[in-house]
This record gives structure tokens, C-alpha cells and sequence, in this order.
């Protein structure tokens, strides 16, 4: 922990994949994630972001739909992830408890 | 003739329905029962010429055996406290706490469906102020899926409401679809920090498989005057749009500011269609 003070260390998360869907209106594929994720994986970024760009639970009229479901997406996801940790985004009043624990 | 009805709990909604209750004439507040001594509740319930218990709800009950309805402002886990209590007293309750014992009450759709449950229960704001809307888009067509998002200031949301996060958007959407009548239903809350505060939002969307387009506005224009007699801040902030098979609603609510600020519309809703009940209640006596 010491070398932080001196030098902070970046950890990055990759976010391609949840916030970048908003440019696509949503509309990445299972195939798509387990693809990406994967060369992310491969290329050593310890965290990837996957699911609607709003969030767990935020597919809605509001926050736009979504062409698959969260699990689906996560579910690619995790089919190529060896070595980085998958990550999701959560707002309560939006995504509920019960949603994060099936993410988990 | 008038019921005699006492509030549980101290807080801020207890303290809007002291207001609301000491003013309607179909309602004899007999006083309000808390946990803190030195609340503000109890201080203004006291200064009001109403007793004001600060030993527990069994000791208010006791001290006041002649109780006709009582109103839960206290918590989801009082309530379930409070339930049997009350129960074996034969004294009926008006549920404003998450605990959700009793039936579902939504004034405007199904208040006459339970005039004899002992327990009854608001739900949410959220349902309060969007149901009557998706209950009249249900009367104008079939709706396939209903969301609702309701926007409330932040300064309004207190810790009870935060910690109930999830129970509102559940609770609020399974509304949707028991009183409602769609086939499915999504809520959605955002607390917004603005300052000034914003009175209460809710932006209702309702997806139809078949639509009568204007049969589906002057319902809903309807179900808002309808909701507005007992709720005078609650109205139409823009006309319905209805495109594509899709109608949306757009309803503010602007509090009485009776102890709680005007902004506070979500907290408003709950009291005034709390008092709404009882006061049928008592309309229902009176025609016996």
C-alpha cells in the first residue's frame, strides 16, 4: 500500500461493453460480448462491464430496451472471461437487490 | 356520523395527517400515538388539543378503548406489530407503511372491493399516482406492459424511503398489473437532489395490443379529476400522447403543504388517500 502514495496505481475497467451500448441502442449480441470480453480478458484488463449501458434491470421504455437480457449478456461474458472480473453497473430504484444477487 | 381515528406514529407523515384528519368533518381525531416524547409529532398534536401517547401503541389503545380506525405511519415492522393489536381490539387500520398485510388500496380503482377488511394498504406514492391512470388505459384497451417512473425530490425521501427501495419498485409494479389490469408491469424511482426541490413527477407509459385512441385520453383525463377530488395537487403536467400503440401520461403532484412543503407531492398523495378511505369509511356508516 505504500507505493501508492507515491505512485497511485490505475486499474482500469473496461466499459465497452455497458457503457458503449448506448451507442448501439442496446443492441449488442451474446456473440459480440463473449468475443470482446474475451480479447479484453486476453489482453490483461482486470475488469469488464457488461450489460445495459443504464444498468441491471434498466432495459425499460425509459432507458431503451434491450436486444438480450442482462443474464444473457453476462452469461457470454462469462463464458470467456479467464483471468479478469466481470463488473456490472447497479442504481437502486432502478435495478432491484434480487437482480445484483443473479449477477453475482 | 363521524368515526374516531387516531395516528401511529410521529413522524413527518403522521404529522401531515394530523392536519389532514383535524380538518375533515367526517373524522374525530382523538390523538396520535409515537415512540419519542420529544417529537415534533406529538408537540403539535399536543398543542392541537389531541392526546398524545408516548408510551406505545398498546398503552394508546388501551388508554383509548373507543377508537373506530386507526392510520400505520409508523414503520413496515411496527405495523406487523401493530396488526394484532389492533386486530383483537376491533379497531380497522389504514396501512402507510411498506408492510403490506393488508389488501391493496388504490382510492380510485378498488376502495369499495374492501370496506370491511380489517387492514388495508397504500402501497406506494408511486401506485397512488400512476395505478388510477393505468386502470383507466385498461378500460380504453388491452395494455400489454405498463412502466412508470415516478421522480421525487430528494429532500422528501427520508431513511424510510431509501432503505425501501426495492419494495417500492416491486411493490409499485406488481400494482400495475393487480389493480392496474396491464399484463406486465416496471417501476422505476429517481430521487432528484434538485434545489429548489421538484414537486413529484411520474411519467406513465402504457403499451397496448389494441387501442381505442380516444377512448384512452378522456379516460384518462377523467381518472385525473377523479383522483384530483381527493388529492387537489395531483393533475396533468402535459396532454396524453398516444403514437404507435403507445400512450403516455405525464401527472405531477403538488402537496397541500399542510406540515410537509409542497414539493413533497409523493408523501401528500399517501396521507390525502389515506384520509380519502376513511372518510368513505364513514360515508358508509352514515348510509346504513
Amino acid at each position: 500500500m505504500n507505493e501508492t502514495a507515491t505512485a497511485p496505481r490505475v486499474r482500469l475497467l473496461d466499459s465497452t461493453l455497458r457503457d458503449g451500448s448506448h451507442a448501439i441502442r442496446h443492441r449488442y449480441t451474446p456473440e459480440q460480448v463473449e468475443l470482446v470480453a474475451g480479447r479484453l480478458d486476453e489482453a490483461g484488463v482486470p475488469a469488464i462491464g457488461v450489460g445495459h449501458g443504464d444498468g441491471l434491470g434498466a432495459a425499460s421504455i425509459q432507458y431503451m430496451r434491450s436486444l438480450h437480457t442482462d443474464d444473457e449478456l453476462l452469461s457470454a461474458a462469462r463464458r470467456a472471461l479467464r483471468s479478469a472480473r466481470l463488473a456490472v453497473t447497479f442504481q437502486p430504484g432502478i435495478g432491484t437487490k434480487r437482480q445484483l444477487e443473479r449477477a453475482a | 356520523m363521524t368515526l374516531r381515528v387516531a395516528i401511529l406514529g410521529s413522524g413527518n407523515i403522521g404529522t401531515d395527517l394530523l392536519y389532514k384528519v383535524a380538518r375533515n368533518p367526517a373524522l374525530a381525531l382523538v390523538g396520535m400515538a409515537g415512540i419519542d416524547p420529544a417529537s415534533e409529532g406529538l408537540a403539535r398534536a399536543r398543542a392541537g388539543g389531541f392526546a398524545a401517547g408516548a408510551d406505545g401503541v398498546e398503552r394508546f389503545l388501551d388508554d383509548h378503548p373507543d377508537l373506530d380506525v386507526v392510520f400505520d405511519a409508523s414503520s413496515a415492522q411496527a405495523h406487523a406489530e401493530h396488526a394484532p393489536l389492533l386486530a383483537s381490539r376491533g379497531v380497522r387500520c389504514i396501512d402507510l407503511t411498506p408492510a403490506a398485510l393488508g389488501p391493496a388500496v388504490v382510492p380510485d380503482v378498488n376502495l369499495d372491493e374492501h370496506l370491511d377488511a380489517p387492514d388495508v394498504n397504500l402501497v406506494t406514492c408511486g401506485a397512488q399516482a400512476t395505478v388510477p391512470i393505468v386502470a383507466a388505459l385498461s378500460a380504453a384497451g388491452r395494455v400489454a406492459y405498463a412502466e412508470i417512473v415516478s421522480t421525487v425530490a430528494s429532500r422528501s425521501a427520508g431513511p424510510g424511503t431509501r432503505s425501501n427501495i426495492d419494495e417500492f419498485t416491486v411493490a409499485t409494479a406488481r400494482s400495475l398489473e393487480t389493480l392496474g389490469g396491464s399484463a406486465a408491469g416496471k417501476a422505476i424511482i429517481i430521487l432528484n437532489p434538485a434545489e429548489p426541490p421538484i414537486i413529484m413527477r411520474n411519467t406513465i407509459y402504457a403499451e397496448f395490443a389494441t387501442l381505442e385512441e380516444a377512448v384512452a385520453s378522456s379516460s384518462v383525463a377523467e381518472a385525473v379529476a377523479r383522483v384530483a377530488a381527493y388529492v387537489p395537487g395531483y393533475r396533468l403536467a402535459a396532454e396524453p400522447l398516444v403514437a404507435d400503440g403507445m400512450v403516455t401520461v405525464f401527472v405531477e403532484v403538488e402537496g397541500a403543504g399542510d406540515y410537509l412543503p409542497a414539493y413533497a407531492g409523493n408523501l401528500d398523495i399517501m396521507t390525502s388517500a389515506a384520509v380519502r378511505v376513511a372518510e368513505r369509511y364513514a360515508e358508509r356508516l352514515a348510509t346504513r
